[in-house]
């Protein structure tokens, strides 16, 4: 062999060694890699719900007094928020607390006492990432050496101050106005209101409306409400229009839109509070007033009948579909106090019938609670001296003689002394020196004495001025039993506003009370002074707090002096028969204050991009998601999930509460009905509350509870026949066959008593 | 037989006796209660069913006299049948269009049941039927509560031409008027109001006074601010006023009504100096300052910082400075010191300066860099007070040096944020526009929003002080109504409506309890 061939030869073998282990290099090294490049990975993160309001309780003495809390807080529950108040007398939050919030809303027009803490706070949180939502000044009075606080605040909602104000807007003139935003409930006044002079400083401020006002030879241009990536701005006059005359607001700017562009419109499930099983709530609870008032309307009237006994007999009895529940005065019915022997027993033949729920109405009616927060027995029983000898004037000396022999009672007139005759003692029963524990505790078991036994009392309502303190809230909440009222949702054309529906609940100190969800009657009567069949008007507030958006259940709130005059009475009757007819879903008032309590509970997580777990959620068994139209539930994704139901534009997704936590599934949404094959099926809403879906190889089983006729909507197998069958404790109560139709809907309505828990079986039925 | 036979058996007394007697059956006849006294008495015994038959019997039958009528609308009302009643009040204004009274139970009829576009119709057919001042007003009260300009607008000029004159609405009838761009009628409407010494408002003032400039009635206009300034003896007002004309095309009527309207050495006459630096008129403007200063007693600092701040436009360092000593250095903010030190080294009057250094509280000479505000912020989460960027002075940065600017070259600042405050209706955000709005020059501190001045170590006395207490008190009397009117409002309406507080204790029927009127807003 040649020497230069040995030496290619082994050159070739070199190279192929070296080409080999480059080779096997690579093959190494690409084995070790991890596919970083393809794989998105997103982590959970937890929904932050938590809006922080500053207020100033020099100017506004309680959180539940604030504009935020009357007028703010209702939109930003809706938007699923809920929100803690703190105010800017005290320490504010220290930083890791902040983190916790989702944004700060802030709403000063009074001047504050340390403007420089507030506005050093807000420039501090704001740096840190949270949104912040500005209606009127940022923190008045703003002194001297402020302005870079000011301006850096206001820098990071795209905006700039300035120190120009224009006092007479005769020659301003509006230059962008965005519907969308403005105009919500009033136009922006003809006679611009004074403003101040803020611009735009950058493309991050969306401004929605905007003012130009001619400067000496140029013009000036003030933005009046920006939203941002980092908040909003709304000067305070162009917030809501209040005018004295009437007596009554409006907003004008568009509060869903704006707090919703203010603190992020990304999309996650709200908790809701209105609708369970897809249908909106009803529930009906009744104060005790006037239980024993005698009724004036014919046929009850000759035998003297108590109102109370004329409710139970039109209104409660006749309809054992609807649960009431009914709130005894503990005074009206102990005869020491005041009370009467007549009022136990129609308490007893009414807490024994199975659709009422036990509640108290308090043990001595308190008008102003506040009084009660720093009890004086003292300056109490003074004022029952003056009551009892006020000054009359001849002609009062008159009509109360008349009135005597007329055999009616009158003004001043009280049942006894301890009694009291109107407001002008600070509660109903003054004869035992209050207590929290009577007020509370002793009221619950004096209805519970009343009930027939093991059946308890589940809620407590608040009476007079329904502004309780933080200790008798606890005492209710010790007590194991619900508490609500106040509120007074009003949505019609003599409160043509949604500054008249408040939000879910209001807090004193630690402690929260539910609203009510409607106004009793005393807003309907002028204080029931007529007309008398006032409350028939709640049919438009009904209707308004339904379109265009669910803002609360339709809840029917009335005294037992409602079974006094008959115009009274027509209104109650008229909406039991609307319950009764219309597609709700009928529960208890402690089940919807439950509910209500837990949406303060409820926690969210976005798992992914299209799903979201809901966990912590109680009694809360709906979420909603808005802008729906283009999005569905994800059924075979989701778990813990009953089916869902359209509304108004939004997805409202049922939850089973038999699953925690649930995951909420979504995904485009196709162009037809979704299909479901026959182990599978969706609720889309039910008269009955509705658990523990169970998925079979053909057909499924749920358990229910509800009142009247079981009405169920679902959506299932396409022309699948289904034999439904309704049993208790292994008794079956009826049998029912029922077949989807083409699009998989299916109606079944089980006509059994659901009171107690049934077990609904959906077997395939091959015909 | 005949008559006359018989006539002897028929005795005198039986005649009378009968005629009395049929007289007594004819009396007790018509006596007898007719169908609708029936109606009531079944009404007063509760058979309310009973005499509701009766009168629709009556009522299908052709009875429409209105008291049948009335009758069975108070049963239909009674009874909830809200829809029958509507119908029989309709039928009965319809056959009555000149009962104004019919009238307005319709119309309240029609408030009671929520049918707002025909309670608002109705209250027009009132207004043209017979005018009355209350339905004027609610009638415009609802459609401004609407929105509804136009309709707000042309109901304000109807009721105007049949008497209506409530100041209020009429000013509000000139805004209206004015945003059209019809000034002279929107002036000719203040104008009207004003000569019956009704114009009550700064708002409106202002608006008056702003449209007479701007219709070249310069003297009109510094009569009325005179008078108003007299009469109302508040110095923001009136600062704002001649602010205001000192803005216009007539600066000598601010200059006029400074003089007329001040005293010398008050700080009203002040202005005076201040317009004629802002005319560049400085050595007039040293000279007045001057015999200003002679004058002055018990001044103010808020006015003692403007007469400075004044001195120092005008050129004249030293006068300043006697004024400052006057007034008391130490009374003086930081930043009016700063300034009066540098423009006394600008003088080479270095001894002065360092005295007024002296009485600043870090002595420290301008331009020594201090803590950046971010770094004082940033401590603020962690709960440290941290006190606001003291340094915005001179110097500082862009923004400080604006404000420098507007130091030297507006010394009016103060003037516009009373004119700002002095605009607002509310007496709460007067409080507030005080503060807010055209910002001070740096170092001038505010008082408190009471008007108390606080140590300026703290940065919080200083200019505006008098001003603020004076208007402070005007304010805090404002505050105190607009506060019992606020209660009044938010006491009927917890959440804007007129309950709980209302509801009704024990066993009472309704008509005497009130809702507790003390709340809280």
């Amino acid at each position: 062999m040649h020497k230069g061939d040995v030496t290619i030869r082994r050159i070739r073998q070199v190279l192929a060694f070296i080409g080999r282990f480059v080779v096997q290099l690579l093959v190494l090294l690409a084995a070790g890699q991890p596919a970083h490049a393809i794989d998105v990975e997103f982590a959970t993160r937890p929904v932050k719900r938590e809006i922080l309001a500053l207020y100033d309780s020099r100017h506004e003495a309680q959180s539940s007094a604030t504009r935020i809390h009357r007028l703010a807080e209702m939109p930003l529950n809706w938007l699923g928020y809920k929100v803690t108040y703190a105010d800017v007398n005290g320490p504010l939050p220290p930083e890791p607390d902040v983190a916790r919030y989702r944004g700060i809303v802030t709403w000063f027009i009074e001047p504050l006492a340390e403007p420089r803490k507030v506005l050093a706070w807000l420039d501090a949180a704001t740096a840190a990432g949270l949104r912040y939502a500005c209606l009127g000044e940022i923190a008045p009075p703003e002194p001297p050496g402020s302005e870079p606080f000011v301006a850096r605040i206001l820098a990071r909602l795209g905006l700039a101050p300035s120190d120009q104000f224009v006092a007479v807007t005769h020659n301003a003139k509006i230059s962008i106005n965005n519907p969308a935003m403005i105009g919500f409930e009033r136009p922006i006044d003809k006679a611009l209101p004074e403003f101040r002079v803020v611009q735009a400083s950058g493309p991050a401020a969306k401004v929605h409306l905007a003012a130009i006002v001619e400067e000496g030879e140029g013009k000036v241009t003030s933005v009046l409400v920006a939203t941002s990536p980092a908040g909003g701005y709304a000067a305070d006059a162009f917030t809501i229009f209040y005018d004295a005359a009437v007596d009554k607001a409006r907003w004008v700017l568009n509060p869903f839109a704006f707090f919703k562009q203010a603190f992020g419109d990304e999309r996650f499930p709200v908790p809701d509070v209105t609708t369970l099983a897809g249908r909106r709530m009803y529930f009906s609870h009744i104060d005790g007033d006037g239980w024993n008032n005698i009724s004036e309307i014919e046929g009850y009237r000759e035998a003297q009948t108590p109102a109370a006994d004329v409710i139970a007999k039109e209104v409660i009895e006749p309809y054992p579909d609807l649960p009431v529940s009914v709130g005894l005065i503990a005074g009206d019915a102990i005869t020491e106090l005041g009370g009467t022997e007549a009022a136990r027993k129609s308490a007893a033949k009414i807490f024994a019938l199975p659709q009422v729920e036990i509640a108290s109405h308090t043990y001595s009616h308190p008008f102003a609670w506040g009084f009660y927060e720093k009890y004086d027995r003292a300056a109490e029983l003074e004022r029952v001296e003056s009551a009892k000898h006020p000054a009359l004037t001849v002609m009062d000396r008159v009509r109360q003689f008349l009135y005597r022999v007329a055999g009616k009672s009158g003004a001043g007139d009280g049942q006894g002394r301890y009694v009291a005759g109107g407001h002008e003692l600070p509660r109903g029963y003054l004869k035992e020196p209050f207590t929290v524990e009577t007020e509370v505790k002793r009221a619950l078991e004096i209805s519970e004495e009343l009930a027939p036994a093991g059946k308890k009392a589940a809620i407590y309502l608040w009476s007079g001025d329904t502004e309780p303190f933080e200790a008798v809230i606890k005492a209710t909440r010790d007590a194991g039993v619900r508490n609500m009222n106040g509120g007074d949702t009003r949505l019609d054309a003599e409160y043509p506003s949604v500054f008249y529906v408040p939000p879910i609940a209001r807090t004193a100190g630690s402690q929260r009370q539910i609203y009510a969800a409607n106004s009793n009657e005393n807003t309907y009567t002028n204080n029931w002074h007529g007309p008398y069949y006032g409350q028939l008007m709640l049919a438009d507030t009904l209707k308004n707090t339904e379109l265009p958006r669910r803002l609360k259940p339709f809840n029917l709130y009335y005294h037992m002096y409602s079974g006094e005059k008959p115009g009274a009475l027509k209104a109650v009757k008229t909406f039991v028969d609307e319950a009764r007819n219309s597609q709700v879903i009928p529960v208890k008032a402690s089940e919807y204050a439950a509910i209500a309590d837990d949406f303060f509970a409820a926690e969210l997580q976005q798992v992914d991009a299209s799903s979201w777990m809901v966990a912590r959620r109680g009694a809360l068994q709906t979420v909603r998601l808005d802008d729906a139209d283009a999005i569905d539930l994800d059924d075979a994704k989701s778990t813990g999930v009953l089916g869902a139901t359209r509304h108004a534009g939004a997805l409202y997704i049922a939850l089973d509460s038999a699953v925690e936590p649930a995951v909420i599934a979504i995904h485009p949404r196709g162009g037809n009905t979704p299909q479901f094959d026959k182990g599978s099926a969706r609720l889309i809403n039910s008269r009955w509350q509705v658990k523990g879906l169970r998925r079979e190889a053909c057909g499924f089983t749920v358990d229910a509870q509800g009142y009247g006729a079981g009405d169920m909507h679902w959506l299932a197998a396409p022309g699948q026949a289904y034999e439904v069958q309704t049993s208790r404790n292994g008794a079956v109560l009826s049998t029912v066959i029922a077949t989807a139709d083409a699009s998989g809907y299916l109606q079944v309505r089980p006509e059994v008593d659901a009171l107690d828990p049934v077990q609904l079986r959906f077997a395939c039925h091959e015909r | 037989m005949n008559a006359r036979a018989l006539l002897p058996a028929i005795r005198p007394d039986r005649l009378i006796m009968a005629i009395v007697f049929a007289g007594a059956i004819i009396g007790g006849w018509v006596l007898l209660p007719g169908e609708n006294e029936r109606v009531a008495m079944l009404e007063r015994d509760g058979h309310s069913a009973e005499a509701l038959a009766i009168l629709e019997q009556q009522v299908n039958g052709g009875d429409r006299r209105y008291r049948t009528l009335h009758q069975i609308l108070a049963l239909y009302e009674n009874e909830g049948n809200v829809g029958k009643a509507q119908a029989i009040l309709e039928d009965m204004v319809k056959e009555r269009p000149r009962d104004a009274a019919l009238k307005r139970r319709l119309a309240q009829f029609y408030k009671n049941s929520q049918k707002d576009g025909a309670y608002i119709a109705t209250l027009h057919d009132i207004i043209d039927l017979r005018y009355s001042e209350s339905t004027c007003r609610e009638l415009i009260g609802r459609l401004r509560f609407k929105g509804d300009a136009a309709a707000e607008q042309q109901a304000l000029q109807r009721c105007r031409q049949k008497g209506y004159r409530r100041p209020e609405d009429l000013s509000r009838l000139a805004e209206l008027v004015a945003a059209d761009g019809d000034k002279i009628q929107a002036a000719a409407l203040l104008k009207s109001i004003d000569d019956l010494k009704r114009l009550k408002t700064t708002r409106e003032r202002y608006q008056l006074l702003q449209l007479l400039v701007e219709q070249d009635q310069p003297k009109d206009a510094e009569r009325r601010a005179l008078r108003w300034i007299r009469s109302a003896k508040d110095d923001a007002m009136a600062i704002g006023l001649i602010d205001l004309l000192a803005r216009s095309k007539f600066p000598d009527s601010a200059i006029e009504v400074a003089k007329d309207s001040g005293s010398p050495g008050d700080s009203i006459s002040l202005t005076v100096a201040e317009r004629l630096i802002e005319k560049t008129q400085s050595g007039a403007a040293i000279l007045y300052l001057r015999g200003w200063l002679e004058r002055a007693q018990g001044v103010e600092p808020e006015t003692a910082v403007r007469f400075v701040d004044a001195a120092l436009a005008a050129g004249d360092a030293r006068t300043a400075l006697k004024g400052a000593r006057q007034f008391g250095l130490a009374q003086l903010p930081e930043q009016t010191l700063r300034t009066l030190a540098a423009a006394l080294d600008g003088v080479a009057a270095k001894a002065e300066a360092d005295e007024v250094r002296g009485a600043m509280t870090d002595g420290a000479p301008p331009g020594t860099s201090q803590a950046p505000a971010g770094a004082a912020a940033a401590g603020v989460l962690t709960g440290a007070q941290a006190p606001l960027d003291p340094q915005a002075g001179p110097g500082r940065g862009p923004l400080a040096s604006r404000s420098r600017t507007v130091l030297l070259v507006d010394p009016l600042d103060q003037w516009r944020r009373s004119l700002h405050a002095s605009m607002t209706t509310d007496a709460q955000r007067r409080m507030q526009a005080l503060f807010v709005g055209p910002k001070p020059p740096p170092g001038y501190v505010s008082g408190n929003a009471d008007g108390r001045g606080r140590d300026a170590r703290a940065g919080a006395r200083g200019g505006g002080a008098k001003l603020l207490k004076k208007t402070s008190r005007v304010l805090q009397r404002s505050k105190k109504l607009s506060t019992l009117r606020a209660k009044r409002r938010f006491a009927k309406q917890p959440n804007g409506l007129p309950s709980p507080k209302g509801q009704l204790p024990l066993g009472q029927p309704a008509g005497k309890s009130e809702p507790a009127g003390d709340g809280a807003p």
